[in-house]
């Protein structure tokens, strides 16, 4: 009789006396207690029986401070919980558990920081593709059933990949979670809970954040769960629905066979299982082992056993075949090495796993057996076994903690055993060689729910049975396709950059991985920098050669070719700090899907241009002002379904997002198809402000632009979305501090338009050069509007304002950069000099300079920390002579002369005498 | 520039190695290790609105580098450059970055070695940190002992209130 037997029975008898108990029968109570200790004292050494021991354990401990009752019910639960444990099933757990304990319900005693770091980055990645696919599929309401298929498919690849990687590291509050809303999308189409899939990837995201900054989690498990199924309002009925549909899905949608057949494996088809038997880092013959190492030395060890494994299997993937003898040696020095350098640390597993191969690989070089494909991929099974190893080994080392075998190990070591002893691998393993995770592949394309049979009732098990033999034919069909499919993967190609590129077959694998090395941004930052200046000092050098050597063609020659690469590496350079606008885009949509629920207003939102790159710097600084404007469009530009009736349009607004190029910027439009800007409504509420006075001519552009002014809001409500008041003006400063321009178009009941026009970095920007006396500026290009030689007639002196700058019918003020920089001119009549219109934040003002130079391209550079920033200069700039050219700062220039001007204050300049004009 | 035995000790340990330079007729020195380099003449572009003791930034090597003016951080009259004038570029560290600026000085004469029996450090030096952190006796002259890394970091501070003042 084996352990679980006796478990089992125990149980029984626990739950036949409990079922006579009564919370008023202290008598009764007690025997129940001797019962389950009894039980406690019979369960074994095994991991099972360990919990389940720890389980009742702490309902006895509990005991003494609860009522009986209460007492009695923590027992039902127990005895679930472990037959629940007894049955392999996760996410039923013991009351009591953890109670007085530092782990909490969300973690798992296997909770591990370091696998941490990695789960967040695999799946901070997928769950952005994960609401970005939720909200795209809410949108497209004419979604193909293709289209509707694939999403399907991919939340439940992507819930129950969470919910294995979730469960490995011991994040057992997720884990948890994870597995009821499978549970429930199991029996329903997902697209009916959109909501909730989105609540439970922002708790997810919410979770993870908290941990990684050290914060107890917020909202806990159970907290959520309840939530979540009062949301999706599913979740009462759950179990039995579940029950009833997964038998009903089997019969009405057999075409989904990827999901049918994870449950067929388990019940119909027990051949195929042994790859999918692999729920990842599953401690079955846990046999414990030290490392005794010195990090220093392990890190060096590390580095060099990651590039052997590399290289082999840089090796196996590049031939698949024909393997030259000097290859084998490559592969067999490879797995030597590593055992070499890891019995010096006494990595049992990885030494172990690695002297079996070699053994066989030995063989290989002396010619006794050929490498073939089944050694290929056992061996490839073995690398990143390894690689998994490597890392679990790091943390040992550094925490002095113990390292157990996996059960992954045994597998390979049986496997790789009978494979010397000549018997056929039981099953092929499928090929995992692109992705840096063993086993998540084959969980994708076989996954296996053990939980199934158990929430079956045996009524329903005899239909569930009949079903499953129906589509069992069909299914292994489609198992054999997939396994042809895999062959492609593995195939072997004649281009070795070809195979490493992802294959075609994995397109509708929206997880698949592209390659990328992590770089420092202040390093990449550095580098562009580096590379700016080598742009600028090599384009100095070839203006000195053709100056002086201009008659030398080699020099000619040379210099035209050294011109040639450092543009091209300057484009390089460039485009390293660029990064698609899709991101931004994404959570726009995830906004909008937000807001208009909230409002209860149907919007279609449509995107275009995702693929737009722009500066990463740009991008984080355009998130708030748009996610403000897109607000705004919901907010105030579409109006309420019943409205939009009223004036004959359809119920649902539209508003889209897009982003194009356009001469050299980037150009991203906001457009909504709402009420429009009204511009008598925006002139009398800015002459009410006081933003302009009565009378005032404005042109229909002007008066849109009244909405940035300061402290304007035009709407009559405020919400608690927006329509505080306090957007626009921080939208349009937000914009021109990245040297971007805003325009707006509108009309009334059509909608309004926004352009956001942006640098493509900033980084480099597009001045002109100017000279004032002998210093020279650099006015950015976007701020010039006009450069005017003028005539007497256009220069005069408004009372108590200094000097008026008459321009197309406008007066503007005339500043002159000399006089606010105390530098002597070369001239003070104006109609000697050159007047620059530039524009500031939608006003206009003059400024007089001696010359222009001409245009340029700046690497933009901080003056440092001695300077004010902003106070008259954005920055400097290295000129193609070497000298350095201040980059103007439009904004803070006229603020600063504003100051400097005060009202009133005449200043007389010998030697010029403007007319006198009179301004209102 | 007379020192009484009361106004100095010896509380930090200033002995070492110094650059010294003239500056309105007196001798100066700074810490050997604070110094990065020195330039003969520069050409330096004024940077308008800012503060006085700055001249400006010039381009060392491609990197963007304040000039200060070695008179007027002093109060010292100013002078108008000549052959000797010199440009000393100095380093310090300060919220653990880098600070690298030049400052002006009439003239570099060499470097010396002051023994600690050789030095008087400011007394005030303990309450409120001094630009001159002490006095070191060479032969018969004195040398006033600057603290570039406080220079700097006043300078930057000045940059930092004129920032806020205009805000």
């Amino acid at each position: 009789v084996s352990q679980k037997n006796i478990i089992e029975e125990r149980l029984n008898d626990v739950s036949m006396l409990l079922l006579m108990c009564d919370g008023s029968d202290p008598t009764g109570v007690e025997a129940l207690e001797a019962l389950i200790k009894e039980l406690v004292t019979a369960t074994g050494s095994d991991a099972e029986s360990k919990r389940i021991h720890d389980g009742f354990q702490s309902i006895l401990e509990a005991k003494k401070e609860i009522d009986l009752n209460v007492f009695l019910e923590q027992v039902q639960q127990g005895i679930s919980a472990a037959q629940a444990v007894l049955n392999q099933t996760t996410g039923i757990s013991f009351p009591c558990e953890n109670v007085g304990k530092p782990v909490s319900k969300e973690f798992g005693e296997n909770f591990d920081q370091t696998f941490l770091i990695e789960f967040i980055e695999k799946h901070s990645l997928l769950l952005e593709e994960c609401e970005s696919q939720i909200t795209q599929i809410q949108f497209s309401v004419d979604a193909t059933e293709d289209e509707v298929e694939q999403f399907n498919r991919f939340i439940k690849k992507y819930l129950h990949n969470i919910k294995g990687d979730a469960g490995s590291i011991g994040l057992r509050g997720i884990e948890r979670v994870t597995h009821e809303i499978e549970d429930v999308l199991q029996g329903i189409d997902p697209r009916n809970c959109l909501d909730g899939l989105l609540t439970y990837r922002e708790w997810v995201g919410q979770c993870l954040s908290d941990i990684t900054n050290g914060n107890p989690i917020s909202v806990s498990s159970d907290e959520f769960l309840e939530e979540w199924h009062t949301l999706t309002a599913s979740g009462i009925s759950r179990v039995s629905k579940v029950k009833e549909e997964v038998a009903q899905e089997i019969k009405s949608t057999p075409q989904d066979m990827s999901q049918v057949g994870g449950q067929t494996v388990v019940v119909a088809a027990p051949t195929v299982s042994t790859p999918t038997q692999g729920e990842k880092h599953v401690v079955v013959e846990g046999a414990w082992y030290t490392i005794t190492a010195d990090p220093e030395i392990y890190s060096e060890f590390r580095a060099e056993a990651e590039d052997h494994l590399n290289n082999v299997e840089g090796i196996l993937l590049e031939k698949s075949e024909g393997f030259s003898p000097d290859d084998v040696s490559t592969i067999f020095r490879g797995v030597h090495s590593l055992k070499g350098a890891s019995s010096y640390f006494e990595l049992e597993e990885i030494n172990k796993t690695s002297h079996i191969l070699e053994n066989i690989l030995d063989e290989v070089r002396s010619g006794k057996r050929p490498l073939d494909q089944i050694l290929i991929q056992l061996t490839l099974k073995y690398i990143d076994l390894q690689k998994v190893l490597l890392v679990r080994s790091q943390k040992a080392v550094m925490g002095d903690a113990k390292m157990q075998w996996t059960a992954l190990s045994h597998e390979l070591m049986r496997e790789l055993e009978a494979y010397r002893n000549g018997n056929a691998i039981p099953a092929p393993v499928a090929p995992v060689q692109i992705a840096p995770t063993p086993v998540t592949s084959e969980q994708s394309v076989v996954p296996v729910d053990k939980t199934h049979d158990q929430k079956i009732s045996d009524a329903n098990k005899e239909i569930f049975k009949e079903q499953i033999t129906k589509v069992a034919d069909r299914f292994e069909q489609k198992i054999q396709q997939v396994q042809e499919e895999l062959k492609v993967f593995e195939s072997p190609q004649p281009k070795v950059k070809e195979q490493k590129a992802p294959p075609e077959g994995a397109q509708n694998d929206k997880l698949a991985v592209k390659n990328f090395v992590k770089v420092d941004t202040a390093r990449l930052d550095k580098l562009i920098d580096s590379i700016g200046e080598m742009v600028i000092y090599s384009s100095m050098l070839i203006r000195s050669c053709r100056e002086n050597l201009g008659d030398n063609e080699h020099v000619m020659k040379t210099s035209h070719q050294v011109e040639k690469f450092s543009r091209s590496l300057q484009d390089i350079g460039m485009s390293m700090r660029l990064d698609p606008i899709k991101g931004l885009f994404q959570k726009m949509q995830r906004l909008v899907w937000d807001v208009s629920k909230k409002m209860g207003k149907e919007i279609t939102f449509v995107m275009s241009g995702e693929e737009t790159e722009l500066d990463r710097t740009v991008i984080e600084k355009l998130a708030d002002p748009l996610m403000h404007m897109i607000r705004n469009a919901l907010d105030h530009g579409v109006e309420t379904p019943d409205d939009r009736e009223k004036n004959g349009k359809p119920r649902g607004g539209k508003v889209s997002l897009s982003a194009y190029h356009s001469s050299g910027s980037v150009v991203v439009e906001i457009q909504d198809d709402g009420r429009g800007l009204n511009p008598e409504k925006l002139l009398n509420k800015a002459i009410e402000k006081g933003v302009i006075q009565p009378g005032q001519n404005l042109t229909r552009q002007e008066i849109y632009a009244l909405i940035f002014a300061p402290g304007f809001s035009t709407a009559a409500v405020v919400t608690d979305i927006s329509g505080r008041g306090v957007g626009m003006d921080v939208v349009r400063n937000n914009i021109e501090s990245m040297r971007g321009q805003i325009r707006i178009d509108s009309e009334v009941n059509v909608g309004t338009t926004f352009w956001i026009e942006l640098p493509l970095t900033l980084a480099i920007m597009d001045g002109i050069e100017t000279i004032v006396g002998s210093d020279r500026f650099v006015i950015p290009t976007t701020a010039v509007l006009e450069f005017i030689r003028p005539t007497k007639s256009m220069v005069s002196t408004a009372a108590g304002r200094g000097e008026v700058f008459q321009f197309r019918g406008k007066f503007l003020p005339l500043y002159r950069l000399s006089e606010l920089f105390e530098i002597t001119a070369k001239g003070i009549d104006p109609t000697e000099a050159t007047i620059v219109v530039v524009e500031n934040g939608g006003e206009e003002v003059a400024l007089m300079i001696d010359d222009i130079v001409g245009s340029c391209q700046t690497v933009i550079k901080n003056l440092g920390p001695m300077f004010h920033e902003g106070r008259g200069f954005a920055g400097c700039a290295i000129m193609p002579n070497g000298d350095i050219g201040l980059i103007l700062d439009i904004r803070s220039l006229v603020q600063h002369a504003r100051m400097k001007y005060v009202p009133q204050q005449k200043i007389i300049r010998a030697g010029w005498e403007p007319d006198e004009a009179v301004v209102h | 520039m007379e020192a009484t035995e009361e106004e100095f000790s010896e509380e930090r340990n200033l002995s070492g190695r110094y650059l010294t330079f003239d500056l309105g007729g007196n001798r100066y020195g700074i810490q050997i290790l604070q110094v990065q380099e020195i330039l003969g003449t520069t050409n330096v572009t004024r940077v308008p609105l800012s503060s006085n003791a700055i001249r400006g930034v010039m381009n060392l090597r491609g990197k963007v580098v304040p000039v200060l003016d070695a008179r007027t951080l002093l109060q010292l009259p100013s002078k108008k450059d000549d052959e000797r004038t010199c440009c000393i570029v100095m380093t310090s560290e300060s919220d653990g970055e880098e600070l690298v600026a030049g400052v002006i000085v009439d003239c570099v004469d060499e470097v010396v070695t002051f023994a600690p029996s050789d030095i008087k450090v400011s007394h005030s030096a303990k309450n409120q940190q001094q630009e001159i952190m002490g006095v070191g006796k060479l032969g018969n002259s004195i040398v006033l002992l600057l603290d570039a890394a406080l220079v700097m970091a006043r300078s930057v501070k000045r940059g930092k209130k004129n920032k806020e003042e205009h805000e």
